[in-house]
């Protein structure tokens, strides 16, 4: 029984991957677009948004390609990383070895994008992360590229400043146990004391924790301990944001206190949720977001966005969109090869102007203009309103 | 487009196929032959990949004689740089700093394995022990994962290349990479057949099928179990090993509770008690991953609405469903041990007929 | 420790207590009447949770038809899992390890099933639409509607088991069957019967946890694997075979991640990140020091097996 359906199992992959290949056209040169995200793990919301962000942007070069009557199409050949750095390293080698792809859009995490390297260097293939930040990716001269989002020592600057601009004399962090959150906190405290702060003390959760109750608990008792002119900021992921929002709601000394928070926070999902929503604009929660909307391609893309799948980008997604887009655009310059896109990439990534802002690559391959908009709950609890920017090259805060 | 690299597949699928079997043999020496339920081969594992760790920051610099960095903090891509240009230049210091991996690794691993063994003397069912190695396991992580130095924490390490990373060709050095894993694999296979085949593996399958029979002829319990716990758990803490080194990464992330089931899938998929068995289920979860892999990017790319990178796990559950319920022995099921005296008995007590 | 940490902590542990103590009753009966450590009922629970956010988003529903909801969707793949899965496994004698690894391969199955209806229909990371009311705000003690709603439902689950089990045939029939299953068959209980009735129960009462467990955070695909280790603490607090053991140990398991956790986290200043390795720790000390659990301290109040 079990050697029958093994082997018809067997049979149906093998008729399906025929298939495919006989599919492609003769006359077409086709490029194959890696993707390589976390569809499983406790961030497939995550890997699913970052999908269709490259989704977009390949159907529209492939539209314009048609228009010009060029030869060349991409395609996209998208494997799950499990959330795993081994993962990241098989569904990367995984992809290249079927499909030939040289080029990659993912991982997410700056633990998976280091997973994914070792591959890729030995390899040639070149990574375009759209959204690792954490600064154990910084290495010069790999095959890595995290195009748009800046590394976290600009928004913790950032914080830090809003922090001691608000007159918060000790501060409380909550942030996730993992290179993004313990690098965010530490950024934030060093620039918080070198600015004259006080104290800050600091608690981190374990990524996936569907429940912050004594987390919560613990953060209130910190800022009831520092007493007035203490400020709350939170490094979270949408998911744990959610849960601490779900108990800080009603905690008398959370509501007391101004709030900060990573852009996780800025998530629809956050505001279809009446309670959260209030909670944030009372505690005159600021973000620093890096998806600025200065750029006019901001609206165009959540336009085409919304007619494609019928559904709002959900945060981040544009970052894959112009991850997406870099790759694409270099491997139509330099060819369908890994050490061609290599070179030329950073060329390509300085020129380009993207739905948040323009890319300028730092000599680890990481993107150096750290352009921010500063973001509150509008006074209808429906959106996040844009009240000012932080330029990170100049360290400049500005209000509207 | 679908162009399948054949070459390369089948290097990275005997690859994890080497790794693979040698958890699998570990797994089914503890379980399939002395009857100790590991579910904390994970932990064994991870072991060996911490180690690598380990090495490849404090002990490699050493070897190659350049001045180390901490591989944390501040200097953590110095550090990186560091290690990548000794893999790429002093393949000999990279071979002994592999050896002593191995070493380091195996005496670790076997020495939490000896101690855990007596762990289940105290236990009342013999399944506690299975939950304590799992939630044991767990435990190991989250610690390591809070301890600041040893991995560097959260981050983890990467450049932890593997030793043929100085060819510099990608093609040949993973040829080598996956030659010296299959080897391994087969080196362990070989050394649990004989094992096995010993009048030490006939008493520890004795033990399993029956405490107090064996007991009973006045054979030390503890102290075999000991022993085979000891050995497996070496077995998969090289294994770790070449798994991080597959990699080229150390992060806690990777040693988690699904690592264990896996290994728990081959053996079962194989054919506990039977160490061919357990190659057999490495090869196939090998096989069946990449497969599953590779139809879901082919199926995905047809353009259905469906993520088929879901029903791969979808699939892989079904299949271990049906294989439990058809062929619980697994593919491979346990022969009985025989002696030489014992098939020599059988034929004198067999018809003559039969026997030509 | 300051006051206001102790009583929110101590309100969390109720709040979170009861919580597990619904979903290791589950874990407790299925291993006492059918001999299964079931993995999967994290997976009951994750089913329940998606069922009850599901009819919470067709508009303003009342708890108690969305808590309806997660009981028959819950009991119903409960059901199907034991016809499809465990049934066909006991009557071949198979070993406890194939068991464990079986119920391993329906959680896995589960759990991506609901990836995709989670993907399919956009619901990740979609909340229960109640909104979070405080009824009751006394110094630093403050109750909310979810507390109240959590509790008291849980206390009368649990409060209707134990009845269940002591008073009705069908009770006394499980505890015959959890005590001597031969005997059981012997004295002409009709056990598939019992058996399937078991299934729906442990199905009903994990969903109805995943509908609650789902108000009080958001719901994913993984919130029960998530909350399966201290699940399963508690039910080995409870020896596995007690159900006053199980709600006592449950109740252990978060004071524990709650209560003692915040008190060395404040007073020695212990990480909160190793607060998931509580569970843990809770499960490796009770099966080398005290692997009966509670048992024999409650004296066989509400012991499925006396």
């Amino acid at each position: 029984m079990f050697k029958k359906v093994l082997t018809a199992f067997l049979i149906l992959m093998l008729i399906v991957m025929l298939g495919a290949a006989t599919t492609a056209q003769d006359d077409m040169e086709t490029y194959v677009l890696g993707v390589a995200l976390p569809f499983s793990g406790n961030l497939g919301t995550f890997g699913q948004d970052f999908a269709r962000g490259v989704e977009l942007a390949v159907s529209q070069v492939n539209a314009e390609l048609d228009a010009a009557r060029s030869s060349i199409r991409f395609e996209i050949a998208s494997a799950d990383t499990e959330n795993t750095p081994e993962g990241a390293s098989r569904a990367v080698s995984t992809v290249v070895q079927t499909t030939g792809a040289q080029v990659f859009v993912g991982p997410l995490t700056t633990s998976e994008v280091l997973g994914a390297k070792q591959f890729a260097d030995e390899n040639g293939v070149v990574i375009v992360a759209p959204a690792s930040s954490g600064a154990a990716g910084a290495i010069p001269g790999d095959n890595i590229y995290r195009v748009i989002y800046p590394p976290d020592v600009f928004a913790s600057k950032a914080y830090a400043n809003i922090a001691l601009e608000r007159g918060h004399e000790n501060m409380v962090v909550l942030h996730l146990d993992d290179p993004f959150g313990n690098g965010m906190n530490e950024g934030f405290t060093a620039n918080f004391q070198a600015g004259g702060g006080g104290e800050v003390a600091s608690f981190a959760y374990t990524p996936g924790s569907t429940e912050l109750s004594s987390e919560a608990a613990a953060v209130s008792a910190a800022l009831a301990g520092f007493g007035d002119n203490a400020g709350f900021f939170c490094v979270c992921f949408l998911s744990g944001a959610q849960a601490f929002l779900q108990v800080a709601q009603i905690d008398p000394v959370l509501t007391s206190v101004q709030w900060m928070g990573n852009e996780a926070m800025t998530a629809e999902e956050i505001l279809a949720d009446q309670g959260h929503a209030q909670t944030l604009a009372n505690a005159d929660f600021i973000t620093v977001s890096f998806s600025s909307e200065s750029t006019p391609l901001t609206q165009i893309f959540i336009d085409d966005f919304n007619a494609m799948f019928d559904k709002d980008p959900g945060i981040f997604t544009n970052y894959a969109f112009d991850a997406a887009n870099i790759a694409m655009l270099t491997m139509l310059a330099a060819g369908n090869d890994g050490a061609a896109v290599k070179s030329m990439l950073p060329f390509i990534a300085n020129h380009y102007i993207g739905t948040a802002v323009q890319a300028y690559l730092d000599d680890n391959g990481d993107q150096a203009i750290a352009s921010y908009g500063l973001y509150q709950v509008s006074e209808d609890l429906s959106a996040f309103d844009e009240v000012g920017a932080y330029n990170g090259n100049t360290d400049t805060i500005t209000y509207n | 487009m679908i162009n399948i690299d054949i070459g390369a597949t089948a290097v990275a699928i005997l690859t994890l196929f080497g790794i693979y079997s040698l958890m699998a043999i570990s797994l089914n020496l503890e379980y399939g032959v002395a009857g100790v339920p590991n579910f904390g081969q994970a932990l064994f594992v991870s072991i060996g990949a911490y180690t690598a760790g380990v090495t490849y920051t404090r002990i490699l610099p050493l070897l190659a004689g350049v001045e180390s960095v901490h591989p944390c903090g501040p200097t953590m891509g110095q550090a990186l740089q560091l290690r990548s240009e000794v893999m790429a230049a002093q393949p000999v210091a990279g071979f002994i700093n592999l050896a002593l991996t191995f070493l380091i690794a195996a005496v670790l691993a076997g020495a939490v394995g000896f101690a855990v063994s007596y762990v289940t003397l105290r236990l009342k069912e013999e399944w506690f022990l299975a939950l304590v190695l799992l939630v044991g396991g767990e435990t190991v992580r989250i610690v390591v994962r809070g301890a600041d130095d040893l991995i560097c924490s959260h981050n983890g390490i990467s450049g932890v290349a593997q030793p043929f990373y100085f060819l510099g060709d990608p093609r040949s050095s993973s040829l080598m990479f996956m030659i010296l894993c299959v080897t391994l694999a087969l080196i362990a296979y070989v050394y649990s057949q004989r094992l096995t085949h010993s009048p030490f593996g006939r008493m520890l399958k004795g033990l399993r099928e029956n405490e107090d029979v064996t007991r009973g002829l006045g054979k030390g319990i503890s102290l075999a179990r000991a022993q085979i716990m000891l050995i497996g758990s070496a077995i998969a803490a090289v294994g770790g090993v070449l798994f991080a080194l597959n990699t080229g990464f150390v992060n806690t992330n990777d040693y988690v509770v699904t690592l264990t089931l896996d290994i728990w899938v081959m053996v079962v998929l194989g054919g506990i008690g039977n160490n061919r068995g357990a190659l057999l289920g490495a090869a196939l979860i090998a096989i069946l991953d990449r497969f599953t892999q590779v139809g879901a990017i082919a199926l995905n790319m047809s353009g259905s609405p469906i993520e088929f990178n879901y029903v791969r796990f979808i699939a892989f559950g079904l299949i271990l469903l049906l294989m439990l319920r058809y062929r619980p022995g697994g593919l491979l099921p346990e022969s009985p041990l025989t002696t030489n005296a014992h098939d020599v008995a059988r034929s004198m007590l067999q018809p003559r007929d039969e026997r030509s | 420790m300051p006051p206001a940490l102790l009583t929110t902590s101590l309100v969390n542990t109720i709040q979170i207590g009861s919580l597990y103590a619904l979903m290791a009753l589950g874990i407790t009966l299925t291993f006492s009447v059918m001999k299964l450590p079931n993995f999967a009922h994290a997976e009951y629970v994750t089913v329940g949770a998606f069922a009850a956010l599901i009819v919470s988003l067709s508009g303003n529903v009342n708890p108690l038809v969305i808590m309806l909801a997660a009981f028959i969707v819950g009991a119903l793949v409960a059901l199907v899992s034991h016809i499809a899965v465990f049934k066909p496994l006991e009557g071949r004698e198979v070993s406890f390890y194939t068991l464990i690894l079986s119920s391993f391969a329906v959680g896995l199955i589960l759990r991506y099933i609901l990836f995709m209806v989670a993907d399919y229909f956009n619901l990740f990371d979609t909340r229960i639409r109640i909104s979070l009311q405080i009824l009751l705000r006394e110094g630093y003690l403050i109750l909310t509607n979810i507390f109240f709603w959590v509790v008291p439902s849980s206390i009368l689950l649990v409060i209707a088991l134990t009845l269940l089990l002591n008073r009705t045939p069908l009770g006394r029939e499980m505890r015959a069957l959890a005590n001597n299953p031969g005997l059981a068959r012997v004295i002409g209980i009709p056990v598939e019967r019992v058996k399937n009735y078991s299934w729906l129960l442990v199905g009903g009462l994990a969903g109805v946890a995943g509908a609650l467990w789902g108000l009080q955070t958001a719901v994913s695909p993984l919130m029960g694997w998530v909350a399966i280790i201290s699940v399963f603490a508690a039910a080995i607090l409870g020896g596995l075979s007690s159900f006053a053991g199980t709600i006592l140990g449950a109740y252990v398991v978060a004071f524990s991640e709650n209560t003692v956790m915040l008190f060395l986290n404040f007073n020695f200043g212990l990480d909160l990140a190793y607060k998931p390795a509580i569970p843990f720790i809770i499960i490796i000390a009770v099966l080398l020091i005290r692997p009966q659990g509670f048992t024999e301290l409650i004296k066989r109040a509400g012991d499925l097996k006396r």
